[in-house]
């Protein structure tokens, strides 16, 4: 088989019209008569780029220069028999092939965010060294405390009246040996709120106590609720899911462009408030089993979100996409449901 | 030839791009299966495609360019820049005193790379059986992407328009075609109508939108007895998407058509594009919207056609000298500077 062709003689820009001859034997003989040259060569002999769509086929000729040919079915077949080159590009030629990857997909992105990120992130947790914990706290609460953070107006008495309940509830709990730390901070920017850092430190606002009307029993169930974050080891495991989750965005759909990257980014917190609810979950679902053990009423858990509830605005369809935490009114429903 | 005669004008070409949604689909929906199957391996492979298909579907003057790169350079980039982003990821989020000294070692570190990148970019491009080459210095790279982003913040960024202009001329005028010097003549002038222009638009865009949430949120709040809720934050939402959209299309329309105008390789070609604004907001919303509603499935599309749009405003001027470039010789490049700066997206794209 005979076809005219593109050359370009190596080291150059020039282009110079040529012939080249398949031959059924596997010789390519290359004329080009403009430069009187005549080249025959063993298809073995030749660096031939991989087929892909409808592009012209690009041949190199070692030391002497690049052929390009229209594709064509013959001269794939001449180029690509015997060889696996042509095997992604017939994949992607094949129509139920096409329909199967674009099934498989989705199914697979749903596995892969749904159980293998997870799990990974739980394998991780267990291997990050207890130091770097200690630093992560106490970098993470110097940096809140200039930001975020005042002194407690709580007064002291108060203050270690709680912090001693709560070391009798962690010694009757005989949980781990962290050594668990209660903080009181005032905070006009966070609110009514409450967080551990995953040394086991726990922070509370003067704002919640004043929610909660220094309840014992309901600040029980809320520390309790941070509880379940430190010792299932959340922060960790959510900034392993948090990188995996962002390489993986970028890896699967690649640079798609200025605008579109809003896209990317929608996706990416669609993402992450799902790791983060469900961790919510594990922490709500940890403090009603241990407040069960400890015989306190679960209602004291539902009272807490009851509370936090009158203070927060209503909500609408979009939270359980755009929110980092469930529903308040699933999360008093699970509270108050009986086991 | 003497030079004068290698730099006159031989003929005009259009730019052709023969891509195909339909064709480029199948190609990247293969492309995923494979990556996600593979667990990120075969990334480097589907990278070299669809990048192979778009060099080699655009077409100027009846050549078309070819993308070089090998994927396994790719995955060995990739590689290291996945374990750098790894290192610094996990070291800033566990103390983000430790994420401060690896920021201010990647300030340094920065230059170099996006130097590296530009060259591997531009070494892997070939038109004519010839590669190109980017020339670039640290030193010079370290003025104008480290010293000078310093002196615009300084100057309560009066001097950013100068600055972006100072970037450009680095990248394009140190851009080499074989043994062929690209040149530039940009002016700063341009850059501060663009971005003067930009900062307009999105400050009348902005008032525009403040204004009309504040009567839809009054609306809203008379007729529902149901609470509002996301409504406003949506709102805000598109009026922040809005005002990005026409002010950086703006932005970017004026600038591209700016840089190709004045931009040309010695006696091999000079450009011209007339990329104009309505259009690069309608593609680009459009672009969106698609991709938004089929939840990602429109991607190959959206690329597609974006890329037919940016050939169809360009026009090349092909010089006598173009069928006489010698080719440098080819010694291989190491694609880690462009993965590294790609993850820490600091990527420069050029054209």
């Amino acid at each position: 088989m005979k076809s005219q062709v593109k050359f370009y003689p190596v080291g150059r820009s020039e282009c110079l019209g040529a012939n080249v001859m398949f031959s059924p034997t596997g010789k390519f003989v290359l004329t080009v008569e403009e430069i009187n040259l005549i080249t025959e060569l063993d298809k073995s002999e030749l660096k031939v780029k991989d087929k892909l769509g409808s592009i012209p086929r690009e041949i190199v000729v070692p030391d002497v220069g690049l052929v390009i040919v229209e594709t064509s079915p013959e001269i794939d077949d001449w180029l690509d028999c015997k060889t696996r080159r042509g095997a992604v590009s017939k994949l992607e030629r094949n129509p139920s092939f096409v329909i199967v990857s674009l099934l498989l997909v989705p199914v697979f992105l749903y596995l892969f965010f749904n159980f293998a990120v997870p799990n990974m992130a739980v394998q991780f947790a267990k291997y990050v060294p207890e130091s770097a914990i200690q630093v992560a706290s106490n970098h993470s609460l110097y940096a809140m405390d200039k930001v975020l953070l005042e002194k407690s107006k709580v007064e002291f008495e108060k203050q270690e009246a709680f912090r001693k309940l709560w070391q009798k509830t962690i010694s009757d709990l005989r949980l781990s040996d962290r050594a668990y730390k209660l903080h009181f901070r005032q905070s006009e920017k966070l609110g009514a709120n409450a967080f551990a850092l995953p040394d086991g430190t726990v922070v509370v606002t003067d704002e919640l106590l004043e929610l909660i009307e220094n309840e014992h029993d309901i600040l029980q169930a809320i520390l309790l609720h941070e509880l379940g974050h430190v010792e299932e080891m959340h922060s960790m495991r959510l900034i392993s899911e948090t990188l995996v989750t962002s390489l993986a965005i970028d890896y699967f759909f690649g640079d798609i462009g200025a605008v579109i990257e809003v896209f990317g980014g929608l996706a990416n917190t669609v993402i992450q408030n799902q790791f983060s609810q469900k961790l919510e979950w594990e922490a709500d679902n940890f403090a009603l089993k241990q407040m069960d053990k400890l015989n306190l009423d679960r209602n004291n858990f539902a009272e807490a979100m009851e509370r936090l509830a009158e203070k927060a605005p209503e909500h609408t369809s979009l939270d359980v996409w755009m929110n980092s935490h469930p529903l308040l009114k699933d999360r008093i429903k699970n509270a108050k449901k009986v086991d | 030839m003497d030079e004068k005669n290698a730099n006159a004008i031989k003929h005009t070409s259009d730019v052709n791009f023969h891509g195909k949604a339909s064709e480029f689909f199948s190609i990247w929906i293969v492309n995923i299966l494979l990556t996600i199957v593979t667990l990120g391996i075969y990334s480097a492979w589907a990278k070299v495609r669809t990048n192979r298909y778009f060099y080699s579907n655009t077409e100027v003057d009846g050549h078309r360019f070819s993308y070089l790169a090998e994927p396994i350079q790719i995955l060995i980039g990739r590689l290291i820049g996945v374990a750098l982003f790894v290192v610094y990821f996990l070291v800033s989020s566990i103390s983000p005193a430790f994420g401060a000294v690896i920021m201010l070692v990647l300030f340094f570190v920065t230059p170099f790379l996006i130097c590296q990148s530009i060259r591997f970019k531009m070494k892997m491009t070939g038109y004519r059986n010839v590669r190109f080459n980017f020339k670039g210095s640290y030193g010079d790279a370290f003025i104008v992407f480290v010293v000078l982003p310093i002196v615009a913040v300084l100057t309560l960024y009066i001097a950013l328009p100068w600055t972006l202009k100072k970037i450009d001329q680095f990248i394009y005028s140190n851009i080499t075609f074989g043994n062929k010097e690209c040149g530039t003549t940009i002016e700063t002038g341009e850059y501060y109508v663009a971005s003067i222009g930009a900062l307009f638009i999105g400050i009348l865009l902005s008032v525009g939108a403040l204004g009309a949430m504040g009567v839809s949120i009054a609306v809203l709040a008379e007729t529902a007895e149901n609470p509002s809720g996301g409504w406003p934050i949506i709102f805000m939402m598109l009026g922040y998407a809005a005002v990005i959209l026409f002010a950086s299309s703006f932005y970017t329309a004026r600038i591209r058509n700016h840089l190709f105008n004045n931009t040309s390789i010695e006696e091999v070609a000079s450009f011209k594009s007339e990329l104009s604004i309505t259009q690069l907001v309608w593609i680009r919303l459009t672009n969106l919207l698609a991709v938004t509603f089929t939840l990602g499935f429109a991607i190959p599309w959206v690329k597609i056609r974006t890329a037919k749009m940016f050939a169809d405003a360009t026009t090349v001027n092909v010089l006598e000298g173009a069928e006489h470039v010698m080719a440098e010789s080819a010694e291989d490049t190491s694609a880690i500077g462009e993965e590294v700066s790609d993850i820490f997206d600091v990527d420069i794209a050029v054209g």
